[in-house]
């Protein structure tokens, strides 16, 4: 089921504008120009339940509604590409094929905030998505979609693609705007926040590129044809989820948003791969805590999986079977969030390479019963660090500790990795 | 109480002391057993053929009776080092708080007492003397 | 007020403040590592840590999160101490735990908080870090292995310093503090970034295991080198100074310290100081006992009469000027005076004509008041670099518009939106004048102008000063005059700075009258962040001035170094000048004193002119008096004695005194009589005594009795084939004095000619080549320094070095014309 975001999706390249705007493109744009108010536009998002798709799942609406109305001076809108979190390609997918649906998106929500320039802030990575933007803003440009006077109103706008130096730290929204602003990529106290004095002081929204996608379908079709979308009577619109590990299909699939994990890997994935059971996996990108079997009948969306004990994030699923040491696949993750740790607070640049050597030493069998209590106390303390970065790296020990326990002391005690690696 | 019996009583005592090993000892031909924790001159430990004293100046710091003086020296290492360490001793009172204080273990108290001296300035132990001897 | 709880206290703090200053204002001590009250907030050591009930329970940190109206905040919950004792162990995990060694033990944050926490034994244990330590600069040792990362270094130089020499290198565990590609450190060694360390990884390499701070006496005194008025702590320790201590809580700069100040101190107890009288026997000077000495002395005065003359450095206090004065007038002589006689024209004949008084009618507090500053010649920054912080800050923080007019671009420049004119050197006075013509022609001018004495004369004499008319000479944009004329006259508070001193005879009372002259068509006086700041060079200009130690009925300083020469003058009494170096023309300035029948100098060390007298005499240095400096904003500081005397050394105050009793006279006792005095006499001193100066000092308010002056403008005509040479201060150095203070000669230990780049190209010169620079007058060999700072055409060469000295060349006119050869 494609609806939204993978509705004008060719097989093996990047729509065209004209096959875009053919299917329908562009027309929500010219509907909200022509006859709604920037305020309708964002009474809409604000109705449509739309949260944000970067990870954290704030309502989008109500973000947008932070912005102060009557400050002087410009005000910016940044769309979040920065996908760096392991697990987790949707906004590759999406720009790979359809970057006019950010376009789109975003020029909505600059008509809603007020906003004349527009920043999208990409990964280094995703040299491919980058030129397909580039292209399309040029194509939208040319088309009217873009520039002064978009579709004959009064409204201006600029889109700029920023092609990051990389780093994961990018990704964290203030973090995103120092790197935009030219200087060392380390995150912002928060307040202010970037609502009221972001990128060069100025009021700035940042959204994801999911997030902006989704923007020109709830426009076009309403609140409630978005809400109606989920698997869920709670949930509103579809989902990207991001499948990888030891399925038959790993792939990056458009669903409603409250499909169960059973469902995702078994009837859209194929099943577990030949000779795998099901083991655990991270729901959300690296930074959530584990699902194990028990929670196979969790809908996937933003409520009820933190209910389950952990967090929707990206939607990036990580699968593990049962030849995976949680151990070495914890540490893989901490690995990973100790080495992009911008160095800024104490608890973040010290604490995660400690839980890190920490895992290393139990990995290979040298582990002290100590060790597991400092664990626990880092993934207390670590949530009092500057950004969110440590708590995420925090999210797959927690998740081990928790539910993984006994193989933990398997290790300790056995004096070896028990799968043998 | 019979008046004779304390003379008896003492001379007893003195009869008994008789026959005992003296206390006193013939110095200088009879030499003292030192005791281990006697806290006589310092010494500087000696490690790597170097003094361990890194001049933290703890000691003068804690030294009561403001007997030690200490001036650093920055090796061609860049390290710390001790270019001057003296010692008054005419002044210490061999409390052995210097030796508490040291984070280093580099100074120690030995067993040597006899520091008699016919001029004042020789009572300044400087750092050649206080240096442990092999 | 914000009302909110703390630890079950009620308490109140002003809106805007952050939980930390407001449990600090309620003295509830809140631990930090990262904040620093100059700085903005950092929020990265998580030390401040403390909940907040409204924040369901959440730890937030103290240093960032701002009140807000029933706020209800536990600073130290079992969880709160836990966490801080957490980040303590977690950055012991990899600090070098060198204490015994390590500089800033007994004075270290975190040596502090692990003590105060009780965290004995680390839980955790990890590998160390093993970076290079940078041992190379002479001043500044950088060891990252001991670094917290607390970031203060790298944002107290680029907010306060704007510098920007240290950053955050590499991320994660890897980050440290270092240069730009890892580099060097090359920058204005004001020491800023080893003041704010909370540990050991900057430390001043002058004082490296000199002594531990546990066992130095902090002694609170003033600055003895520009005319800011910082404030120091001296490090003492036997009876030497052996660092300056930061305290952020001193003087109005809040321990904000320049190189000179900061590394410049050595000179108190140099080796090289005068510890006896001298004599000169036989050709030779030879020691001597004071009362010799001071015999031969008063016998030379007694009755010289105009036959004697003096010169003083204003670095001595006002108590010893004032006796220097006495000392004159007993032995009959009228002539005296300091600074070549030129370098306090702008306040003694410039402002004592435009404002009434010879005084600045502002502050340096209304730097950071105003809404635009004017500033004449970037060298501002160099010449007072604490004033440049100021400007710096109120640029960066407060938005200040900053508009510089200057004969070369500079580190002023470079800030934020700065907007620097360069005009041909020599010409500033027509351009100012072009400023006021502008704004007369623009009907800028104040309601108030037109009564002020001196209008219609003004009005008359600026005809020929039309922005297009100056454009031509000055070459500058008409309209780049006539921008900033409206950016001035129409900005609500604007303040004009300008440096005075030895080395800018340009910066003359015609300067002063002209720049008076704006201030006081647009009105921009007597308010708070309007005005004109007269920025004398050393550290008591502004108090000799006040003192009247300048030629009012005598010869100055010009006409007495004339008077030697042709033998009017028989006795000539230097009190820590040394003309040779610092006057212009030094082949006349030593043919002079050569001439002079009897030459004494009482100095702290052997000058170039000491080596010429008779007698010499052992002064004290600052460190070693009790007195009253004045600063250039006119606020009078007491210093009090740091150290004893050095060898037989006299404070100039004993000196003058014994000499006066000597001649006769009555000499007062002590320097708290002669303030008495001066309280009761100079102008704006009045009430002021020791007790009430206190710690921090007070202003001499200055009334202003406005009045137009008609600038006088000397057109400079260019020498065809020649290069304009203008003298100057360079950033570490203030007059001869700082010669003798190892940190700035570390840094910068020669004189040098900066030059363009297209002239180097020109002449094919590359950096650090010889040049022989030849004017009129003679010639001089310096090192070459190629910036792109210095206009085609221009050359600069700072004064303060005795070798080598660029006096030979330069004569005293505000542009020299010189040819460079290699």
């Amino acid at each position: 089921m494609n609806d939204i975001l993978f509705r004008h999706n060719r097989p093996d390249r990047a729509v065209t504008l004209d096959e875009y705007r053919a299917e329908g493109g562009f027309q929500a744009l010219q509907k909200a120009l022509a006859d709604l108010s920037p305020d309708a536009v964002q009474q809409t998002v604000i109705d449509s339940g739309l949260r944000g798709r970067g990870g954290a799942g704030f309502p989008t609406g109500k973000k947008w509604s932070f912005v102060p109305r009557n400050l002087p001076g410009p005000r910016y809108l940044i769309c979040n590409c920065d996908e760096m979190e392991p697990g987790t390609y949707k906004d590759r997918v999406l720009l790979e094929r359809n970057p006019y649906l950010l376009v789109e998106g975003m020029a909505l929500a600059c008509y809603a905030l007020g906003v004349e320039r527009a920043f999208i802030f990409i990964r280094r990575g995703y040299e491919l998505a980058a030129q397909n933007l580039k292209g399309a803003i040029a194509q939208a440009h040319k088309a009217g979609f873009l520039g002064s006077a978009i579709c004959g109103s009064t409204f201006n706008l600029e889109l700029d693609v920023h092609q990051s130096a990389g780093r994961y730290i990018c990704g964290e929204e203030t973090a995103l705007m120092n790197a935009l602003e030219g200087i060392r990529a380390n995150p912002r106290s928060k307040p202010p926040f970037p609502a009221v004095k972001g990128l060069w002081g100025q009021p700035t929204v940042v959204n994801n590129v999911e997030t902006l996608s989704n923007i020109p379908a709830i426009v076009a079709h309403g609140p409630a044809w978005f809400k109606a979308l989920a698997a869920t009577p709670e949930g509103a619109g579809t989902k990207l989820f991001c499948v990888s590990g030891h399925v038959q299909k790993p792939l990056c699939l458009e669903l409603p948003i409250g499909t169960t994990l059973g469902e995702i890997i078994d009837t859209h994935c194929g099943g577990m791969r030949a000779g795998s059971t099901f083991k655990a996996c991270i729901p959300g990108g690296a930074s959530t805590p584990y699902f194990t079997r028990d929670h196979r009948t969790v809908p996937l969306d933003f409520d009820p999986v933190a209910k389950a004990g952990s967090r929707l994030g990206t939607g990036g699923v990580v699968v593990f079977d049962q030849t995976t040491c949680m151990v070495a696949a914890t540490l893989n993750l901490v690995r990973f969030f100790a080495r992009e740790s911008c160095g800024w607070c104490t608890p973040c640049r010290e604490g995660l390479p400690f839980v890190q050597h920490i895992l290393e030493r139990i990995e290979a069998g040298r582990g002290e019963m100590a060790d597991m209590d400092i664990l626990r106390e880092h993934v207390h303390k670590l949530n009092y660090a500057f950004c969110a970065l440590a708590p995420g790296a925090m999210g797959p020990v927690e998740g081990l500790l928790r539910l993984f326990e006994d193989e933990v002391r398997e290790h300790i005690t056995g004096g070896k990795c028990p799968l043998g690696n | 109480m019979n008046p004779i019996t304390p003379i008896i009583n003492g001379l007893r005592i003195t009869l008994e002391h008789l026959f005992k090993k003296p206390v006193t000892l013939q110095y200088p031909t009879e030499r003292p057993k030192v005791a281990q924790r006697f806290r006589g001159l310092h010494a500087l430990n000696v490690s790597h053929d170097k003094a361990k004293c890194v001049a933290c100046y703890l000691c003068p710091t804690v030294c009561p009776a403001k007997c030690i003086t200490v001036e650093a020296g920055e090796d061609a290492n860049h390290d710390k080092y001790a270019a001057r360490y003296e010692i008054d001793m005419l002044r210490c009172i061999f409390c052995g708080y210097c030796v508490e204080a040291c984070p280093v273990d580099a100074v120690r108290m030995t067993g040597e007492f006899e520091l008699a001296n016919y001029h004042r300035s020789d009572f300044v132990y400087d750092k050649e003397r206080l240096l442990e001897k092999k | 007020m914000v009302n909110l709880t703390i630890d079950d206290k009620q308490v109140t703090a002003p809106k805007n403040s952050t939980i930390y200053d407001a449990a600090k204002i309620n003295g509830i001590k809140i631990p930090i590592l990262c904040h620093d009250k100059k700085l903005k907030p950092f929020g990265a050591c998580r030390m401040c840590l403390v909940e907040v009930e409204q924040m369901r329970g959440r730890q937030v940190p103290a240093c960032t999160t701002p009140i807000t109206e029933g706020m209800i905040i536990r600073t130290s919950t079992p969880d709160i101490i836990k966490a801080r004792k957490m980040v303590l162990e977690l950055l012991l995990l990899n600090h070098p735990i060198d204490c015994p060694v390590c500089d800033k033990g007994g004075d270290c944050d975190l040596q502090n908080l692990t003590y105060e926490y009780k965290v004995n034994a680390n839980r955790f244990s990890d590998e160390k870090f093993h970076h290079e330590i940078d041992y190379s600069n002479p001043l500044i040792e950088r060891d990252m292995n001991r670094c917290v990362l607390c970031g203060k270094c790298a944002r107290i130089c680029d907010e306060i310093v704007s510098f920007g020499a240290l950053t955050f290198i590499s991320r994660g565990i890897e980050t440290k503090i270092g240069c730009e590609f890892e580099g060097s450190l090359n920058c204005e060694f004001c020491g800023s970034c080893v003041s704010v360390c909370p540990v050991g990884s900057l430390l001043a390499r002058p004082f490296k295991f000199k002594a531990r701070f546990w066992a130095l006496t902090n002694q609170k005194s003033v600055c003895g080198y520009c005319g800011t008025g910082c404030n120091l702590t001296l490090g003492v320790k036997d009876n030497k100074v052996l660092t300056t201590v930061y305290d952020e809580n001193q003087g109005f700069h809040n321990g904000q310290l320049c190189c000179r100040g900061r590394f410049g101190y050595q000179f108190i107890n140099s080796d090289k100081r005068l510890n006896t009288p001298l004599v000169r026997k036989n050709g030779s000077l030879t020691e001597a006992t004071w009362d010799e000495a001071l015999e031969l002395v008063a016998a030379r005065l007694k009755g010289a009469g105009s036959s004697a003359a003096a010169l003083a450095t204003p670095r001595l206090t006002n108590e010893e000027l004032v006796l220097f004065k006495r000392l004159m007038e007993t032995a009959g002589s009228a002539n005296y005076d300091h600074s070549a006689g030129y370098a306090h024209a702008a306040l003694t004949e410039g402002f004592a004509k435009s404002f009434g008084a010879a005084a600045s009618p502002a502050t340096i507090l209304d730097i950071q008041k105003s809404d635009l500053l004017l500033v004449i010649k970037t060298d501002s920054y160099e010449t007072h670099p604490v004033i440049g912080f100021e400007i710096n800050m109120a640029v960066k923080n407060k938005g200040v518009k900053l508009n510089i007019l200057s004969d070369k671009r500079g580190k002023l420049s470079k800030l934020p939106d700065a907007q620097t004119l360069v005009h041909t050197p020599g010409s500033e006075i027509a351009v100012i004048n072009a400023l006021a013509k502008t704004i007369l022609d623009d009907k800028l001018a104040a309601g108030t102008a037109a009564a002020i004495p001196g209008y219609a004369d003004l009005e008359k004499a600026l005809a020929g000063f039309t922005p297009e008319a100056v454009a031509g000479q000055s070459g500058l944009a008409a309209s780049a005059i006539k921008r900033l004329a409206n950016d001035y006259a129409k900005a609500e508070k604007a303040l004009i700075l300008f440096p005075i001193g030895n080395a800018y005879p340009g910066h003359n009372a015609d300067l002063a009258s002209a720049v008076a002259n704006l201030a006081l068509l647009t009105g921009k006086l007597g308010t708070e962040g309007s005005g004109v700041l007269c920025m004398a060079e050393k550290n008591n200009s502004q108090g000799a001035v006040d003192m009247g130690f300048y030629a009012t009925s005598g010869l100055n300083a010009g006409q007495i170094m004339d008077g030697c020469a042709s033998g009017a003058i028989k006795t000539l009494f230097v009190a820590g000048e040394n003309p040779v170096v610092s006057y212009p023309n030094r082949a006349a300035i030593s043919a002079a004193l050569d001439k002079v029948e009897f030459l004494v100098v009482s100095d702290l060390f052997m000058t170039e002119t000491a080596a010429m007298a008779d007698v010499v005499l052992p002064a004290c240095s600052f460190a070693e008096k009790e007195g009253t400096f004045t600063s250039v904003d006119r606020r009078v500081q007491h210093i009090k004695p740091a150290i004893r005397n050095i060898g037989q050394s006299r404070t100039d105050f004993e000196i003058f005194g014994q000499l006066i009793a000597k001649l006769g006279g009555q000499a007062p006792a002590t320097p708290a009589t002669v303030f008495g005095e001066i309280a009761a006499s100079a102008p704006g001193y009045a009430g002021m005594s020791y007790a009430s100066l206190g710690e921090t000092g007070a202003f001499a308010p200055v009334a202003v009795t406005a009045a137009f002056v008609v600038p006088k403008t000397v057109a400079v005509e260019p020498a065809a084939g020649k290069l304009a040479l203008v003298t100057g201060s360079a950033l570490y150095h203030n007059g001869t004095l700082s010669q003798f203070g190892e940190g700035p000669m570390h840094v910068c230990p020669e004189g040098y000619l900066e030059l363009s780049r297209t002239d180097a190209a020109k002449l094919q010169i590359k950096e650090n080549d010889l040049l022989n620079v030849a004017s009129a007058i003679g010639s001089t060999k310096l090192k070459a320094r190629i910036t792109p700072r210095m206009p085609e055409g221009v050359l600069f060469s700072p004064y303060h070095f005795g070798a080598a000295a660029i006096n030979q060349v330069w004569s005293g006119a505000p542009v020299t014309w010189v040819t460079v050869t290699k």
